[in-house]
């Protein structure tokens, strides 16, 4: 009897693992098959030109670079203000005193909540600050979405921590700010990985970016510009009643989950460059 | 010499220097009606005891009597739980650690501390060692190298690593950590250095090591040791102190303690009617 349960058990397993794998290959499959064919050097050199979304010439670096301007934007401010919360709650009061399970949990809540409501935030804050669709809404609002993520990603790697590390630096009188330099080295990984994992969020969400960031066929050049960015540039395009149309969503889909990927393996490289170094 | 230090190695010779008799401490650092209390229960109980220059002193007693709790409060690490209330001195050099304008890093800078398992920083063997002196700002690389392999030879680790001193400190052995645990704290030149069960996580053989660094270190700083083996505390004490429920019931030189315990108390300790 109890061979069986362990048996079956791991049938379970085995059977879930399966399925979420496969369809994340069928969606990878449909992705490649769709959109490799309309893939062309031209789709990722080039602007849209008039009639591109009738199915003229053009591309959509447009929406590529847009979408990378707006990520590392908002991957730098983000990080300049989750770091901060994730090592206050962690190091500077109690782990687990009652302020920092109280913030931790306002976190899960912000993470929570759905990304268009960011958006229609951010578009209400732009209004009122008389801040156009730009570039610079596109990042605050896109912000606003990935910092919870941050924090909790950040404060989970922080929480491993060990306290001895801590006070092996005070008695070398190490100040606060001085331990704090030793630990962000320590999580350093960890950070890397939050980044990637808020990186991949950011800039696939389409509803952030549909009021804020706005959508141009041109490359901004400025923060006041607006954006284009590749989910809006999925969107517009799926929307098309033209298959040939459709079809380069397919490919635009396929060049972020590309990009997505590079950033990733990027990620994993400077990883191991860093614990290589350090670890 | 007693029967208890011939059992051991022959490096042990410099044991032979022991103090017989209670001396005119001088103390480095004297604990005056110290009281810790942690939430509601009264971890220290009026501990007072000076400890003496230049010689290794070893906290002894059962689990949960306090030792740790003592040794930390001697470079403030409760300062971060405010769950710890503390009252009583402790005197260093004229000056209550715990006085209003005391800077605590200052404090802590006269203290190394040696954890239960090392704790290398995140960083090369070199860095590992030269970030102390760099806190306290020294810059120059020639004059940290020399700071470096200085503390590094103190400790016996020159010779091992003297060709890969930009490996990360992960890399070496348990043994070989705490000995360059050891040596960062000496780096900030220290006058103290203060042990928590710094060799329970050892094999024997780095154990051994280290007892013998702390008996090469005592000619120069005091040293005062929390630990758990009654044979350790046998083998390098010059003063044992026992503690037991928060109280210091005796504190003496090793040989009083150990061959004329005053105490009945320390007498069933030491005979393991418990422990």
């Amino acid at each position: 009897m109890r061979k069986f349960e362990e048996r079956f058990f791991k049938a379970l397993m085995v059977i879930s693992i399966i399925t979420i794998i496969s369809v994340l290959f069928y969606i990878l499959f449909i992705i490649v098959q769709k959109g490799f064919p309309s893939l062309s050097w031209e789709m990722v050199s080039k602007v849209p030109s008039g009639g591109y979304y009738l199915g003229k010439e053009g591309g959509i670096l447009n929406a590529i670079v847009g979408s990378l301007l707006l990520m590392v934007g908002s991957v730098i401010i983000s990080l300049a203000i989750s770091l901060p919360v994730a090592l206050y709650i962690n190091f500077i009061i109690h782990k687990s005193s009652k302020l920092s399970n109280l913030l931790r949990f306002t976190f899960d809540i912000l993470f929570g909540i759905p990304s268009i409501v960011y958006g229609a935030f951010g578009f209400m804050l732009m209004i009122y600050f008389g801040i156009q669709a730009s570039l610079l809404g596109g990042i605050i609002a896109v912000s606003f979405l990935i910092i919870p993520i941050l924090v909790r990603s950040i404060d989970e790697v922080a929480g491993f921590v060990p306290k001895e590390l801590i006070e092996a630096l005070q008695s070398l009188g190490a100040t606060r700010f001085e331990i704090l330099k030793v630990v962000v080295k320590q999580i350093a990984p960890g950070i890397t990985t939050a980044i990637i994992l808020a990186f991949g969020r950011g800039i696939g969400d389409a509803s952030t970016v549909l009021f804020t960031a706005g959508f141009t066929d041109s490359i901004p050049t400025s923060l006041s510009q607006p954006a284009a960015t590749l989910p809006l540039a999925i969107f517009f395009q799926l929307g098309s009643p033209i298959a040939e149309v459709q079809n380069r969503a397919y490919s635009a889909a396929l060049i972020l989950t590309v990009i997505i990927l590079a950033l990733s393996l990027s990620a994993r490289f400077i990883n191991s460059k860093i614990s290589k170094s350090n670890l | 010499m007693n029967t208890l230090v011939t059992e051991i190695s022959p490096t042990y010779h410099l044991l032979a220097d022991r103090p017989k008799y209670k001396p005119h401490i001088v103390p480095l650092l004297s604990v005056q009606n110290l009281n810790v209390h942690i939430q509601k229960k009264h971890i220290l109980k009026n501990v007072s005891m000076s400890i003496p220059d230049k010689s290794i002193t070893c906290i002894i007693g059962p689990s949960g009597c306090g030792k740790t709790t003592l040794l930390r409060s001697f470079n403030r690490l409760h300062d971060d739980s405010p769950e710890v209330k503390i009252s009583g001195n402790i005197i260093i050099d004229n000056e209550d650690i715990y006085g209003k304008d005391v800077e605590v890093t200052h404090i802590r800078k006269k203290m190394g501390l040696l954890a239960q398992r090392p704790t290398v920083l995140p960083m090369s063997i070199f860095e590992n060692v030269a970030y102390g002196p760099k806190l306290y700002g020294t810059r120059n690389r020639r004059k940290l190298y020399e700071i470096v392999k200085h503390q590094l030879e103190a400790v016996g680790l020159w010779s091992e690593v003297k060709d890969r001193l930009k490996t990360p400190a992960v890399r070496l052995s348990i043994g070989q950590q705490q000995r360059l645990c050891l040596a960062r704290g000496l780096a900030v030149e220290p006058e103290i250095i203060l042990g928590d069960e710094a060799t329970s996580a050892l094999d024997p053989i780095s154990t051994s090591t280290i007892e013998e660094l702390f008996l090469k270190l005592k000619r120069e700083y005091s040293i005062v040791l929390v630990t758990h083996t009654l044979r350790q505390a046998k083998r390098i004490a010059d003063y044992v102190a026992f503690m037991y429920l928060g109280e210091l019931v005796e504190f003496g030189t090793a040989d009083e303690v150990f061959n004329n315990p005053v105490n009945k108390l320390t007498h069933d300790y030491l005979s393991g009617s418990f422990s």
